[in-house]
């Protein structure tokens, strides 16, 4: 290229240099002896082309050609030219390709570490992307094999999936994939020291720094013994239950201890966060001496890591977590147990207290409303049943039932029994006994009660017939006692005497008895005492005769005296023959008793 | 906070376990128990008005059959080269390492123990032979049963921080 210009320049002078000459000096000679009429300067100026004009036209051509590149002038140009290179077309890259990547193999080859180190920041968004694409696939294809399962949780997904707008797939892989980050640790890579660390759990017992180490040791030996020092690193350790996932990076590694499964986007998450701390941390990185007083600043990019694995659904699938599912399985059960023992105890005390009620006299169960839990029970109850308390026992409170009871009047013979009891009242001494419509009464009592009993047996529900027969009325029986003892007392006159002494003791006595006893049938209540009189003769003569109708007008003065109020005194005639006479002489008095009967 | 990764190195037996043990945990087993690998621990050292935190790594014991991984040496700030006082020829093994660290970390700072002070009378030389034999600096003798010496050697180390 660079010998191009000059060839047409030596073809010319090769190819006809003897016309050439000869031509020349013909000019020459004709120039010098040219027309009269130029000026010197013209005839000079013809003498200096005709002897300098053809080296002239050479160095104009020589000068327009390019000269040979320096490398100063290329390098001033070179940035430029290849942009408008570029722009003109590919040709300039095609050709620049072989070269370049002859240059980066050999690159390459003599120091990889700088290469890696250099292209790292731009290899992991690129392999992200491409485990994406990658995932992207698999889920598509996981999507197509759960489309044709049918499980109730898959409907449930599915539901979830329809709602949110979310692909099936994924909803599947957000509940399967569950897990907890627990702590994050950032390693120096070249020391092994921990830089900085953050916990996601509360009181950790286990130390960051020992964990780190032994890390950094673990990966040491793994490279050493099935890598090589400077290919492969170790990326997950699982230590029952845990998973450490770590992520390396030319100065410095990030390792997170998970429990559960994590999903991948926390590696890719992981990734990002190192990548962000190489950038913000490159200096110190690069000069660091053990101070790691200036990692603090990376402890929120460390939590974010926490915060992304807490946002996915509890752990699971964890010997803790399985501990606690069966933990809360056993208490689930336990109470249902309980539940369960407590409603059977519950269903059987309610069974014991339907069967009380249903024999106990005056209670008749009708209805049972509501479930184990609450019930409410509605019936008839006698006003003189037995109360719940003496019936069933539990209260009502314990068996958790509401009673709504109709009062009504039982005619069972526990009842009527009751009942007739509860309405006489029968006093000490008395007997009430009931069967089959008939109230038996039996003993002592006074008139008074013998009167109201009497009055009112026939009024108690389910009593058609009444026996008193075997009742006594003291106060009837103490009155006709009373009036037999004073029957046929005699009220004496002295001989021949028609006047009664009221003043002896013996008149005075038998008066005051009749007196009380007139009282005590007053207090008894419409009984009548009726005395006989009749006069006691010593002879019978006229004198007697004419003596006794005095003697009982006496008594009979002697009787109105005492103002007896239920008494009727009948004056009985004397006695016709001797057979009536008595040795003592006076007036004798008999004595009827009229009771009402009850 | 100053937080520096430090290795113990030396011969197995030597008590470099039992070392870390006392130091970190004021604890002594007369049981001999092979460390497989590492162990680490950590303890933290006040030095002057800050703190210094010792990632101890707590190497397994080199001998003809296990050599100490060299990318467990990777990154040391410093180490603690532990020899036997009974055996002469963990002085050997002590140096070897102490070559192996210094060229793959020229930085490290180093201490040297010579342990089992507690038998000294099984000595495999005096205490001062011992001294003159390592060549490198000076020796702190330790006990990890008694403690003698031991959080000494250990200040030393984080005092270079």
């Amino acid at each position: 290229m660079g010998d191009s210009p000059i060839q047409p320049d030596e073809s010319r002078h090769g190819s006809e240099p003897p016309e050439t000459g000869d031509a020349r000096k013909d000019s020459q000679e004709g120039a010098l002896n040219g027309p009269q009429g130029l000026s010197e300067n013209d005839r000079w100026e013809m003498l200096h082309d005709l002897l300098v004009g053809p080296e002239e036209a050479r160095i104009q051509e020589l000068e327009q050609v390019p000269r040979a590149p320096r490398a100063k002038d290329v390098g001033d140009v070179l940035a430029e030219a290849t942009r408008r290179s570029a722009q003109e077309g590919p040709e300039l890259a095609e050709a620049l390709a072989p070269t370049i990547e002859q240059g980066l193999m050999s690159s390459a080859r003599k120091n990889p570490d700088d290469l890696a180190e250099a292209i790292y920041p731009v290899l992991g968004p690129a392999i992200r992307r491409s485990i994406q694409a990658t995932l992207s696939a698999a889920v598509e294809t996981l999507n197509v094999t759960l489309e044709n399962s049918f499980s109730p949780k898959g409907l449930r997904w599915r539901m979830q999936a329809w709602r949110t707008g979310r692909p099936f797939a994924e909803v599947v892989l957000l509940h399967s994939l569950a897990y907890r980050v627990e702590q994050v640790f950032w390693i120096h890579k070249e020391t092994s020291v921990l830089l900085s660390d953050v916990s996601g759990v509360e009181d950790s017992l286990r130390d960051p720094e020992l964990i780190s180490g032994m890390l950094a040791a673990i990966q040491d030996f793994v490279q050493d013994s099935f890598a090589g020092a400077d290919e492969g690193a170790l990326e997950q350790i699982e230590v029952s239950g845990f998973r450490v996932l770590m992520a390396q990076g030319p100065k410095a590694v990030l390792a997170v201890l998970v429990r559960g499964i994590p999903p991948e986007s926390l590696s890719q998450n992981m990734h990002e966060t190192l990548e962000s701390l190489h950038r913000s941390f490159a200096d110190e990185l690069q000069e660091f001496d053990g101070d790691v007083g200036r990692f603090e600043r990376a402890i929120p990019d460390l939590q974010g890591l926490l915060g992304q694995g807490a946002k996915v659904s509890e752990p699971g699938g964890t010997k803790k977590g399985q501990w606690l599912i069966a933990a809360v399985a056993l208490v689930a059960v336990l109470l249902f147990a309980v539940d369960w023992i407590q409603d059977r105890n519950m269903n059987s005390k309610r069974s014991a207290a339907l069967m009380a009620l249903q024999e106990a006299p005056g209670y008749s169960v009708q209805g049972q409303v509501g479930d184990g839990d609450h019930q409410t029970w509605t019936g008839f109850r006698d006003p003189l049943a037995e109360p719940w308390s003496e019936v069933c026992a539990h209260s009502t409170e314990e068996l958790d039932v509401d009673i709504q009871w109709t009062p009504f009047v039982s005619l069972e013979p526990e009842m009527v029994q009751r009942r007739a009891e509860y309405m006489l009242q029968p006093p000490f001494g008395v007997t009430l006994t009931t069967e089959h419509g008939s109230l038996t009464l039996e003993g002592e009592a006074s008139s008074g009660w013998v009167h109201r009993a009497l009055a009112r047996a026939s009024a108690v529900p389910g009593i058609g017939r009444v026996d008193a027969s075997g009742l006594v009325d003291i106060d009837r029986r103490a009155i006709e006692t009373h009036a037999r003892s004073l029957d046929g007392l005699t009220l004496p006159f002295g001989a021949g005497a028609g006047r009664l002494d009221r003043g002896q003791p013996v008149v005075q006595a038998r008066l005051s008895a009749l007196k009380t006893l007139d009282e005590r049938v007053q207090e008894y209540g419409g009984g009548l005492l009726r005395l006989h009189l009749r006069a006691t003769l010593g002879r019978m003569d006229d004198f007697e005769r004419g003596l006794s109708d005095r003697r009982l007008v006496e008594v009979q003065k002697a009787l109105g005296r005492l103002g007896l109020g239920a008494t009727v005194v009948e004056v009985l005639p004397a006695p016709e023959s001797d057979d009536s006479r008595s040795p003592l002489s006076g007036v004798r008095i008999e004595i009827d008793t009229l009771l009402p009967k009850p | 906070m100053i937080r520096k990764k430090i290795c113990l190195l030396g011969a197995f037996a030597v008590g470099k376990s039992s070392l870390v043990r006392r130091f970190v945990h004021s604890e002594y087993d007369d049981r001999y128990m092979t460390t497989v690998g590492v162990k680490v621990e950590k303890k933290e050292c006040q030095v002057g008005d800050h703190q210094v935190s010792l990632v101890i790594w707590d190497l397994h014991g080199e001998d003809r059959w296990q050599e100490v991984r060299a990318s467990y040496l990777r990154g040391t700030a410093g180490a603690l080269l532990v020899a036997d006082g009974t055996r002469i020829e963990s002085l050997e093994v002590m140096a070897q390492l102490r070559k192996r660290l210094l060229e793959q970390n020229p930085d490290a700072h180093v201490v040297t123990l010579v342990n089992k002070m507690d038998r000294e009378a099984d000595f495999a030389i005096t205490a001062d032979e011992w001294r003159a034999r390592v060549d490198w600096g000076p020796v702190v003798f330790t006990s990890a049963r008694t403690g003698h010496g031991v959080e000494d050697a250990f200040q030393s180390l984080a005092n270079h921080w």
